[in-house]
């Protein structure tokens, strides 16, 4: 280090003593700077040069200009570190967010926590044909059975599937009045409602769906899906849910669905299948869509409980033929067509069918 | 091998974990404190040291601030050993920044000469000088002003820190990080530049004087 060195040979570095002006003040004096170090100016130098030396006194900041200067640092000083406590923690945050994101995309998510991808309502109604009577001619199994890679059944299953493992066959009883399925075996989507915009409906026409209050209640239960509305002239009104964030929910461990039911007139229960909803939807289907497998149902004033199994469901025969399959569900729906308005149900307790 | 996305994911987690690492250690309230003894401490050394490398009163209360930002900015790092070192390699190279700047848009240094009469300050440790002492200090101060302009800036520092802050040779070695024998070799240049620069201005005086 400099610090430890020797100081240079005198005759390099400094001026003789010859050389230093004659003062009062020689270096000879025991108050003289040490031997290696040439005297100073402002003690050695002649009475002018120690002038200007002496001089450089006045060189003092104004006291006015230091409180300022001092403030203005310790302001930026302040305002530094207040950034630095928001920005690091912010930057590690989003960092470690995007770590979590990262491994969420490698590791395969469990479908609960997925949303929806597109909103329910949009998902619904806005393409669906204007009356089943009016699209086109029925195709047949075996056409559809064409299909080289389809199975021997002639479908081909939607995947990945989530599949029910049988345990929890509850869908919603709403008495969460979350407006979502219960999260039972995997199963994850919202209660939304939608119409073909022809006549007017209650509760409007929002996503999730809101609960209602059974008046004076139904045993235990407290709240179910109620909607009503009037006179539709093209395909009707319904209510709907998804069972997977993934689009495709294998129901294969159960017989069908039970629920309560209450209301007038008559009501459809959809399993809609993947393979008669358009690809824009969630589905596969490529034309001759939406004619889905339904069962009708004629309601009481009072409630009663509803068993749909599988079997029971059937197409209309407006679309492309599928034969149902219960491993390959998209929806679960409940349908008005114009012959059934105006309407008023309740729907409560949803379940699949045990075997 | 890992999926990109389990690498991208543990690159992350390590730049979190680096972004908090690089949080400052010392808490709020003492890097405040330690900050306000520094400036404390030595801001006159500072602004003095920037006057006489060559800067306008202006000029060097604008130093002075870049200063202690710069210091309040690497608070963590400068050892309290070091302080006098790294605030004066600071000065100097802010110094002979807004030299650089100053020549580069033409201006004599020497032009703010004139408002150093309004500037005056007296060592508070010092008795107040009467008047006539005080313009012939400012005189004086313009000389020497005038004078140390004459040196290359290396000169004028090792000058500046030996005769004016009355610093000894090792001290100003170990606060350029310079060897001693580089530093007595440029106090000694500088004093032969200071006694010949003098000599020139007394010589000019006189020969105005015989003239008026």
């Amino acid at each position: 280090m400099s610090t430890d060195r020797e100081e240079p040979p005198r005759k390099s570095a400094l001026p003789r003593p010859s050389e230093a002006p004659r003062t009062s003040e020689s270096s000879r004096t025991p108050e003289a700077p040490r031997l290696s170090q040439p005297p100073r100016l402002s003690r050695s130098a002649a009475p002018d040069a120690r002038e200007l030396i002496d001089s450089a006194r006045i060189d003092i900041p104004t006291v006015r200009n230091r409180e300022e200067i001092m403030s203005r640092v310790l302001s930026a000083h302040r305002k530094r570190r207040a950034a630095q406590r928001v920005v690091v923690p912010a930057l590690g945050f989003v960092c470690a967010l995007a770590a979590g994101i990262a491994l969420w995309q490698h590791f395969e998510p469990p479908p609960e926590l997925l949303l929806s991808r597109e909103h329910p309502i949009a998902s619904q109604g806005a393409n669906r044909p204007a009356s089943p009577s009016a699209s086109t001619p029925a195709k047949t199994a075996a056409s559809a059975s064409a299909n080289p890679s389809a199975p021997a059944s002639g479908l081909e299953l939607c995947a990945p599937a989530v599949s029910a493992a049988g345990s929890a066959p509850l869908i919603d009883d709403f008495e969460d009045g979350d407006g979502r399925i219960s999260p039972f075996e995997r199963r994850a989507g919202f209660w939304s409602a939608t119409n073909d915009n022809t006549g007017k409906q209650q509760p409007a026409l929002r996503s999730p769906f809101p609960m209602s209050r059974i008046p004076g209640g139904r045993g235990a239960s407290q709240y179910a899906l109620h909607v009503s509305g009037g006179k539709f002239s093209k395909w009707g009104a319904l209510l709907s849910a998804e069972l997977s964030a993934r689009r495709c929910y294998d129901a294969s461990v159960y017989a069908g669905l039970t629920f309560w039911t209450r209301g007038r007139g008559s009501i459809n229960v959809v399993a809609k299948m993947t393979q008669i909803a358009p690809e824009e939807y969630g589905g596969s289907c490529t034309h001759d869509c939406y004619d889905a497998h339904l069962a009708t149902l004629t309601l009481s004033n009072k409630w009663q409980e509803q068993r749909v199994t599988w079997a029971e469901l059937k197409q209309k025969g407006y679309g492309q033929v599928v034969p149902f399959d219960p491993r390959s569900l998209l929806s679960l729906e409940f349908t008005v067509g114009p012959e059934q308005t105006p309407f008023d149900f309740w729907v409560d307790d949803i379940r699949f069918l045990e075997r | 091998m890992a999926s990109p996305e389990l690498q991208l994911s543990l690159s992350l987690v390590r730049l979190a974990f680096i972004g908090t690492r690089s949080r400052p250690r010392l808490d709020e309230t003492a890097a405040e404190v330690r900050l306000r003894a520094l400036m404390s401490t030595y801001f006159d050394f500072v602004w003095r040291s920037l006057r006489r490398l060559g800067l306008s009163p202006p000029d060097a209360d604008d130093g002075t601030q870049e200063v202690f930002l710069v210091a309040s900015r690497k608070l963590e790092l400068i050892a309290v050993e070091s302080e006098k070192r790294f605030l004066f390699a600071t000065a100097l190279r802010i110094a002979s920044t807004r030299r650089r700047g100053l020549r580069r848009r033409r201006e004599e240094p020497r032009s703010w000469l004139g408002e150093e009469d309004s500037e005056l300050e007296f060592d508070r440790e010092h008795s107040e000088p009467g008047p006539e002492r005080l313009a012939e200090l400012a005189a004086a101060r313009r000389d020497l002003s005038h004078i140390l302009d004459g040196m290359k800036l290396e000169q004028r520092a090792v000058f500046v820190l030996y005769e004016l802050e009355e610093m000894t040779v090792p001290e100003i070695a170990h606060l350029l990080e310079l060897p001693s024998g580089t530093v007595s070799s440029r106090l000694r240049v500088a004093r032969e530049e200071f006694d010949l620069s003098l000599r020139r201005l007394r010589a000019r005086e006189q020969f105005l004087g015989v003239k008026s």
